[in-house]
């Protein structure tokens, strides 16, 4: 049964065939992360439970919850203000 | 929602560049201030276009976050339905010169055949779509580099905004 969180699907033509694997998107940093059949779920990454949404390995071992739409809001309110100040 | 494509080969002139050892940005997808406004990629395609090395090899491909535009050809940014205006992300495509790309910002990679094509979708509109902040000449740039092979590639992306 499709999971819900496998929001993507990759496929990758080989001149030996072709290979298709689901993905999720990281929701902390926007990686894309294969999920490949019978894959390993502990090398998959793992759940948030504070923003509850899959993340990526990497993420995982930080341990914090940091959701990428709050660095864009970050990112971009932080350029907002060097635009403000002339700096652009 | 508006939905639009752009590609490395949708210019009047493209002047694709040939993969090195070093990586290449062949796609640049990136806000600007007049009309500053976040993409979501849904999609992207990407492959090799020219005849393979005669020794197998590898290319590599990646999709890096990047603060600065580089040194490009302008790329033409298609709407998916006409009735859409036009699109406010910039699409910079063929660089001569890269960009500055963000440390650690690497949101996809493969190594694949020569041979081989890759394509990615999720649902247009989300979730799990690759965004890019609206943040002037700030993106994504979806880049290649092979140690072999020295033809050139092919990379497409759609996006909404």
């Amino acid at each position: 049964m499709r999971k819900e969180w496998l929001t993507g699907e990759a496929t990758l033509f080989n001149p030996t065939g072709i290979k298709e694997a689901a993905t999720f998107t990281c929701f902390h940093c926007n990686r894309v992360v294969h999920v490949p059949a019978k894959a390993d779920p502990d090398k998959l990454g793992g759940w948030c439970r504070v923003c509850d949404k899959a993340i990526c390995p990497q993420c995982v071992k930080t341990g914090e919850c940091r959701p990428f739409e709050k660095e864009l809001e970050k990112m971009e309110a932080s350029y907002h203000a060097r635009r403000s100040y002339g700096l652009g | 929602m508006a939905l639009y494509s752009a590609s490395n080969i949708n210019a009047t002139t493209p002047a694709q560049q040939a993969l090195s050892t070093a990586f290449k940005t062949q796609l640049e997808l990136s806000a600007a201030t007049a009309t500053l406004r976040r993409a979501f990629i849904y999609e992207f395609d990407v492959g090799a276009d020219a005849v393979p090395n005669a020794t197998d090899c590898a290319i590599v491909w990646d999709i890096t976050a990047q603060t600065s535009i580089g040194t490009g050809t302008a790329g033409v940014v298609t709407t998916q339905d006409q009735a859409d205006a036009a699109s406010g992300t910039v699409a910079t495509i063929n660089h001569t010169s890269e960009p500055t790309t963000t440390a650690n910002g690497s949101r996809w990679a493969l190594a694949a055949n020569q041979r081989a094509s890759y394509r990615w979708v999720v649902n247009p509109g989300g979730p799990g779509e690759l965004v890019v902040p609206a943040t002037n000449v700030t993106g994504l740039g979806i880049r290649a580099k092979s140690t072999t092979y020295t033809g050139t590639a092919v990379v497409s992306a759609m996006f909404r905004e």
